[in-house]
């Protein structure tokens, strides 16, 4: 303990004396534990040597066994380290693989599969851009491609991702060649798959011209299809932009907002008042003293539902696991009583969460009404297993 | 007169678009794309029949196996796919063959369309 830092200090007192919960009276010392990895794991102006690192999260992995809710923690750190990833924006390699190895150790194989998965498809894309530049180069391709690309191809199911749900977006001519040339290529290595493009997770560089100096703006592949608008004009409406990118309006509104809060295109609107007859302007006085700019930054809607359907998915997975629990139990044990069914099933589950008794009751209702389970006759407190 | 003049502005138009094209590879031109995709099998019924797991995912004895394994390395859990079009994991259907040569979902008589890769 003697090398705890201030800042751990700090969390293992909020988490385990204060207790820390929000409004709702939801514990956040998971998703917090989950933060403060993140933290540690993500690239920043300063990182720790290995050494530091590896002794810093073996901390984390002393608070994570006091977690009740194993499971809240598994999908805030299943999200992060996805945008980790997805973002080239881990430390280094070796400590994530290791965190991920300390869980394993901690929960076993299955808590770990999906986080060991997303690892795994990094370096499987690694492997595939390279062997996709020496593909390319035997081949004859009437349309290349114009623009430095590379890619990662993620497994679904393994990604707390879902599909663009914007998916009558226009791609940006420039990049056509692209996605057709890597789909040839695609369907040449393997067979039997489909590939689906998470437009907003893939970024790009746009070099900008039309200011005093020489900008290079990264963003995702929305902007990019409405900053390149302004390419035949200097001034859209908003419902023209629309239009042009066939983006939802919403999506269209927080993009505009982005690029105004970046100083880049101006309205005569305020920002928050925006409406579909706004007229949006290129600034083209625009000035910066970094010549590159990041403007790759998750939509308030997005991660609004991202928050939501790991709410979700935690719920889910908590009825499942405890249906799991109760079959395991009833199966082995063929009858019992209410209550030691109660007691035995919180057991079960406490290396993962605490079982509310609402959400048990739940399940043996559900299990009842799928016959798994019946209530003996006579004993209305006692279940029988069926089979 | 209206039709020529509307054939006017038109001209006007095109050789705005063109002046306005020239000028655009200077004002905003994309470098570099680092692009993001999933993959999944092109599957009808994203679940096993026979294992009633995922076909995304390892099938159950498959999952087994990898949980026995010091390294974790899963292994490769493929697809399979009838001429009934009908899939499970490749696993799963190469147990099944063994007692039943026909497809458990539609009976007909199994013989393989393609497999994944």
């Amino acid at each position: 303990m003697r090398r705890f830092g201030t800042e751990i200090s700090f969390i293992i007192y909020d988490i385990l004396w204060l207790g820390c919960r929000d409004l709702k009276g939801v514990h956040k010392s998971p998703e917090m534990l989950a933060r403060y990895c993140d933290l540690l794991l993500k690239k920043t102006g300063r990182n720790y040597e290995d050494q530091e690192l590896d002794e810093l999260l073996n901390q984390a992995m002393i608070i994570f066994k006091f977690i009740e809710d194993k499971d809240v923690f598994q999908k805030y750190y299943s999200r992060m380290l996805a945008n980790r990833l997805v973002g080239s924006m881990s430390a280094s390699d070796d400590a994530e693989s290791s965190m991920i190895t300390k869980l394993k150790v901690a929960c076993g194989y299955e808590y770990t599969t999906k986080l060991q998965r997303m690892y795994q498809d990094i370096g499987l894309s690694k492997d595939m851009n390279e062997d996709f530049k020496l593909w390319l180069g035997r081949q004859q391709i009437a349309e290349p491609m114009k623009v430095d690309f590379s890619i990662m191809v993620l497994s679904f199911g393994s990604w707390p991702f879902s599909q663009d749900s914007n998916d009558t977006f226009l791609l940006p001519q420039v990049l056509e060649p692209c996605v057709n040339i890597f789909t040839q290529y695609y369907q040449e290595m393997h067979t039997g798959r489909k590939l689906s493009w998470l437009y907003s997770k893939s970024k790009g560089e746009v070099l900008a011209n039309c200011f005093g100096s020489k900008y290079t703006f990264v963003m995702s592949t929305y902007s990019i299809g409405l900053l390149t608008q302004y390419n035949v004009k200097d001034s859209y409406k908003l419902y023209e932009l629309v239009e042009a990118t066939q983006l939802r309006e919403d999506v269209v509104t927080q993009i505009v907002q982005l690029f105004m809060k970046a100083n880049i295109l101006k309205s005569f609107d305020d920002e928050d008042k925006l409406s579909l007859q706004s007229e949006i302007y290129l600034f083209k006085g625009y000035k910066n003293k970094r010549y590159k700019v990041n403007l790759m930054q998750p939509l308030k809607t997005e991660v609004k539902l991202e928050d939501e359907k790991t709410q979700a998915s935690v719920e889910d997975g908590r009825l499942m696991e405890c249906q799991a629990a109760i079959v395991r139990i009833m199966k082995a044990r063929k009858i019992m009583e209410h209550q030691n069914l109660l007691s035995e099933v919180i057991m079960q589950l406490n290396h993962r969460f605490k079982p509310t008794i609402q959400l048990i009751k739940k399940c043996i209702d559900i299990l009842i009404e799928r016959e798994y389970l019946g209530r003996r006759e006579g004993e209305h407190n006692t279940y029988e297993y069926r089979t | 007169m209206a039709a020529s003049g509307a054939t006017n502005d038109e001209m006007m138009d095109i050789g705005g678009a063109e002046l306005d094209n020239n000028k655009n590879e200077k004002m905003f031109t994309l470098k570099k794309w680092n692009a993001v995709a999933m993959w999944s099998w092109d599957v009808e019924c994203d679940t096993c029949a026979i294992c009633r797991v995922q076909v995304m995912d390892a099938c159950l004895r498959c999952q087994g196996d990898g949980n026995r394994q010091a390294g974790g390395k899963q292994p490769e859990c493929v697809v399979v796919w009838g001429e009934c079009n009908h899939s499970f994991h490749h696993c799963c259907m190469s147990q099944w063959t063994q007692q039943n040569k026909r497809c458990p979902l539609c009976q007909k008589e199994w013989s393989i369309q393609r497999m994944g890769k």
